[in-house]
């Protein structure tokens, strides 16, 4: 290159110079042997492409990690013996000296080190707004213990979960750390049977973990909400939650049923296997294959919908025949065999032998909470399969599915109270369920009544049509007869240019007077039958009362005394006044023409902009045309808030 | 009512003010107005349309009171209605099943009409007004389709507006006229009800009053040759008060309970509220509009779908002028096989349109094998598919699609089926 530099000065255009040291630079190349600039991508292919599209692609370079120099400069027989030949798919000729700062590859002990020098480095994630506490979290691990005091290099490091030049961020779904990709993961090592046989651990954690509830919500549903592995074990502290923390670390999502069972019963038992106890597949710990008490709403409407078409709505079989079907479901866990983990026989726990007096006891009440969910899951799905199955109809059932999704909330909550182990509590609200379903199935069989009658006044209408189809048709023909000559009409039939006469009745006229009596009948009932229906649709279909009975006239706060203010009650305007001895509420609307009053606080007085009718602050008529005073209100207080409601 | 002796007193009266014996007398005439001898059950289509129109005024009233016409309550106050509202149901459900029967009813009696020539000399106004009213009524089923805003009604609109677009230079325009906006919305929805409620009562009443004047005018035509009728004698004409009311109520009657019949055992559904964001499977207008419809499909390109417009309007403007075309003085169909057998043809096709219409992009199992009809009325069997690809009706129904002019392209398709 250099024996071109003095064509550079020369005045040739810099495009004639870059054409020029093309064609020269093979050829000088050759003749002059230059040291060749070498990276490690021109080498390490493989790991600079993974690197280049980690999460520290941009940021970091090879030699921050690896350490050695930043270029290599090579004579060019060395470049071919190792740079060519690698480009090549073959094996380089000789180890390569990478310089004398080079640390190369970690070993497996230093990783988590090695990568603390950065991640454990608040002055350098601060800028990415990076937590720092992993190393240190890492270090209280299962993983990092048995890794610091027994030098145990099988354990997780690291790069076993995050890779090491691929690593990516946890949000890409291709990262390691994936929500979804956890207990993949995980599973490198905790389904490795030959690894866990050392530790003495069981490599099925991962499998039954994909069984349980969360794992078909995270893998299947692509539920994020769903836990994976870390957490409930942390990511970088992993370790197994020991028995008193199994309760925080299920509460961490199940809060309410936390609170819940730490006031039963066996919460007072410190030993007692908690959450896992009843949850975990037969109560036994360490079993992954956590369920779920109680299948999803939905497939209990599904069961109801098989019962109803096996034997019918009917109170006496569809309960049972509901029961057996909800228990026969994957999903169903029922409260008497999750209490028998402990109560009955089988005694998984040594610290149940403690509990063991109680057992008749304990089947009994188990018994009853099973009994009382049983009974709330029925009522539920029948009234939701009934609203389901009639809003597939005709009729409008979208107040009734509102209260379905109400009752639905109710049976949620009364699985989370069933924690309590209060029986008393968990029998008042399946109370409350059965009453918000008798209401739901009221409303429904009034729309379904209705239905009915529908079908059964169209039978009806045309028996009445028919009827008067057939006199009407008669009178048609009697009056043809009557009216016109010739054609098809009798011959006898008179002609009358206008009106009927009265003389040309010669036929028996007690028939034809009972037919035209008839007629009108039917007159009259068709009259009826089309005015009523629209008299009643005319009627306001909105009756008085409901929520507009009461108002809020705002806060008592700030009210002074003599002050007035506005409230539209049932959409007519409500005057509120705070006196010295409490509030007073007055109807606003002037009873003599119904103009509104307004208030004069300074003379204590409602006067009216029509008439100058004039009211005092007890609503009685002072002057003017008003034939009565203004109308109560009661005005109460109640919870800091004035509220407006009709006296009495 | 009125005419009776005993109220002599005050009809005196109320003649001495506003010529009452006047009124009453021409009242009389109408009342007890003789009508042709031959006049027979056919006769009563137009007042069985006039039934339902009085119908559709009275329950169009009674909807009124209670429906809004806004984007957040149209569907809302329909759901209200017919939830709520004590027989709400009964007047929604007649008005919706009322139109498909007033729209029946008006093309029976235009039927009846060309078939028995009563639209030639001197009734030529009378059939133009009465084409005026069939296109009225449609623009009514139209119009009030939307009102409901419910998913059909809505994509309905969009799809049935894209046809005015279609016209050339001002195509676009003259959409955003109709529609009020770029797209169906609010604008849309007022638009629609304005002209439902407050703009078509006023045309069609305005329409019905000439039309009935005239048909009085003229009275009743019958089957006699123009310029050869015989006057009847009075005495064998029809009388319409009390004879032919008579007749008309046993049909009225009969009409009523097939709407009550209808609304109860076959309700109208409200449908999911109208979502602009996600177009329904199987959009399909009225039947009404279906021949319409399944024959604009065949047009495709710019300028195709407007050769589709002109297509479709031709049967309204051979309506409409048709008495000037057919100048003939024969009025008995078997006297004028020329026009008795266009007009079976005209129907022929309007049916079989409608039914490829009805038909098409739906699946359906006949006799065991799965067919389904593609958007161009095609049957494709399903099944034997894969076996024969090379099938006449696969191959043929490519043509459409790359038929680049609209008379080649409809051609395979018609002629198909």
């Amino acid at each position: 290159m250099t024996d071109l530099a003095p064509l550079a000065h020369a005045a040739i255009p810099p495009a004639a110079i870059r054409c020029l040291a093309a064609l020269l630079l093979p050829l000088s190349a050759t003749a002059y042997a230059q040291p060749v600039r070498t990276e490690c991508a021109d080498c390490h292919r493989a790991q600079a492409t993974q690197f280049a599209e980690s999460i520290h692609g941009p940021r970091l370079k090879c030699q921050e990690c690896h350490g050695g120099p930043y270029e290599y400069r090579l004579e060019p027989g060395a470049a071919d013996a190792y740079v060519a030949r690698l480009a090549a798919g073959e094996k380089p000729a000789a180890t390569f000296d990478h310089g004398a700062s080079f640390r190369g590859k970690a070993a497996r002990k230093d990783v988590p080190e090695v990568c603390g020098t950065c991640h454990a480095d608040v002055g350098r994630m601060n800028a990415y707004g990076l937590r720092t506490d992993q190393l240190a979290s890492y270090w209280v691990s299962g993983h990092g213990r048995r890794l610091k005091e027994d030098g145990d290099e099988r354990v997780a490091v690291c790069i076993d979960c995050h890779g090491s030049h691929d690593v990516l961020r946890h949000d890409n779904p291709k990262s390691r750390t994936y929500f979804q990709n956890v207990p993949t993961t995980c599973g490198h090592c905790h389904a490795d049977r030959e690894l866990m046989r050392a530790y003495n651990r069981s490599a099925d954690i991962v499998e039954q973990y994909k069984q349980s509830i969360h794992g078909r919500n995270l893998l299947e549903r692509s539920d994020s909400g769903s836990p994976n592995c870390a957490t409930c074990h942390g990511s970088h502290a992993a370790a197994p939650p020991g028995v008193a923390e199994v309760g925080h670390v299920c509460g961490k999502c199940h809060q309410q049923i936390e609170q819940d069972f730490a006031t039963g019963v066996h919460a007072r038992l410190p030993l007692f296997p908690r959450c896992v106890g009843c949850h975990a597949k037969d109560g036994v710990r360490g079993d992954h294959r956590i369920g779920e008490a109680t299948p999803p709403t939905t497939e209990l409407v599904n069961a109801f919908a098989e019962v109803r078409a096996a034997v019918g709505d009917d109170e006496t079989r569809a309960p049972a025949e509901f029961a057996r079907r909800v228990r026969a479901m994957p999903d169903s866990l029922p409260i008497e065999r999750v209490c028998s983990n402990c109560h009955a026989t089988k005694r998984p726990d040594p610290h149940a032998q403690l509990v063991a007096s109680n057992d008749l006891f304990a089947m009994d009440k188990a018994k009853d909470l099973a009994g009382a969910t049983a009974a709330a899951q029925y009522q539920y799905a029948r009234a939701a399969e009934r609203v389901e199955r009639l809003g597939r109809g005709v009729l409008l059932v979208k107040n009734e599915a509102l209260s379905v999704e109400e009752i639905r909330g109710e049976l949620m909550s009364l699985n989370v109270f069933l924690h309590t182990m209060n029986a008393e509590g968990v029998r008042e609200r399946l109370k409350k369920i059965e009453t918000m379903c008798a209401e739901v199935h009221a409303a429904l069989d009034v729309k379904e009544l209705g239905l009915t009658r529908r079908h059964q006044v169209v039978g009806a209408a045309w028996i009445v049509i028919l009827i008067f189809g057939t006199l009407m048709y008669r009178k048609y023909l009697l009056l043809r007869a009557e009216y016109v000559r010739g054609g098809h009409g009798s011959p006898q039939a008179v002609a009358l240019p206008l009106a009927p006469s009265a003389a040309a009745a010669p036929a028996p006229i007690a028939r034809r007077r009972f037919l035209d009596n008839a007629l009108r009948g039917f007159g009259a009932l068709a009259a009826v039958a089309l005015l009523w229906p629209a008299l009643a649709y005319v009627f306001p279909a909105r009756r008085r009362g409901g929520a507009d009975e009461r108002a809020s006239a705002g806060k008592q706060d700030g009210w002074a005394v003599w002050e007035m203010r506005k409230v539209a009650l049932g959409g007519k305007a409500v005057g509120v006044i705070r006196t010295e001895q409490g509030f007073r509420a007055f109807s606003l609307v002037c009873t003599h023409l119904g103009c509104i009053v307004h208030w004069n606080s300074a003379q204590r007085e409602f006067e009216c902009p029509c008439h100058a009718a004039k009211f005092d602050a007890d609503g009685r008529v002072l002057a003017g045309p008003p034939p009565s005073p203004l109308p109560a209100f009661s005005a109460a207080v109640v919870q800091g808030d004035v509220i407006v409601s009709r006296a009495g | 009512m009125a005419s009776k002796p005993e109220s002599k007193r005050w009809h005196e009266i109320l003649h001495e003010r506003m010529r009452f014996k006047t009124v009453r007398d021409f009242s009389h005439k109408q009342l007890y107005k003789r009508l042709p001898p031959h006049t027979g059950w056919v006769h009563v289509f137009g007042s069985v349309a006039l039934l339902m129109f009085f119908s559709q005024f009275v329950t169009g009233i009674l909807l009124l009171l209670y429906y809004r016409p806004t984007l957040k309550e149209a569907h809302e106050s329909i759901q209200y209605i017919t939830g709520e509202v004590p027989f709400g149901w009964l007047f929604r459900q007649i008005h919706a099943w009322g139109a498909t029967v007033m729209m029946l009813a008006v093309v029976l009696h235009m039927v009846r009409t060309y078939f028995m020539a009563s639209f030639k000399r001197p009734r030529e106004l009378t059939w133009a007004l009465g084409v005026l009213l069939f296109v009225v009524t449609l623009v009514f089923g139209f119009t009030g389709y939307l009102l409901p805003w419910n998913q059909l009604s809505y994509w309905a609109t969009t799809v049935g507006t894209e046809v005015v677009g279609a016209v050339p230079f001002v195509g676009e325009q003259l959409k955003e006229v109709v529609l009020g906006a770029p797209a169906v919305g609010q604008e849309t929805l007022s638009r629609f009800f304005v002209v439902h409620v407050a703009v078509l009562p006023w045309i069609i009443v305005l329409l019905v009053a000439a039309h009935l004047i005239l048909m009085r005018v003229h009275n009743l035509a019958t089957l006699e040759d123009v310029g050869a009728e015989k006057p009847f004698p009075p005495e064998s004409g029809v009388p319409f008060w009390p004879v032919h009311m008579a007749k008309e109520a046993c049909v009225a009657a009969i009409i009523l309970g097939l709407l009550l019949t209808l609304s109860v055992f076959s309700p109208w559904e409200i449908g999911e509220p109208a979502d602009p964001l996600k177009t329904p499977e199987g959009i399909k207008p009225e039947w009404y509009f279906l021949p319409t419809y399944q024959l604009l499909k065949y047009f495709s390109g710019p300028l195709g779908k407007f050769l589709g417009i002109l297509v479709s309007g031709v049967p309204f403007i051979l309506l409409l002028v048709w008495p000037l075309l057919d100048r003939t003085t024969a009025r008995h169909p078997r006297k004028r096989p020329v026009s008795f057998w266009l007009g079976m043809i005209a129907i022929i096709l309007a049916v079989f349109f409608g039914l490829l219409g009805h038909f098409s992009e739906t699946t359906m199992n006949i006799g065991g094998m799965r067919v389904h009809f593609d958007m161009y009325g095609v049957p494709h069997v399903l099944e034997a598919e894969a076996a024969a690809p090379a099938g006449g009706e696969a191959g043929e129904s490519e043509a459409p699609h790359g038929g680049p002019s609209s008379q080649t392209s409809g051609a395979p398709a018609s002629g198909h089926g």
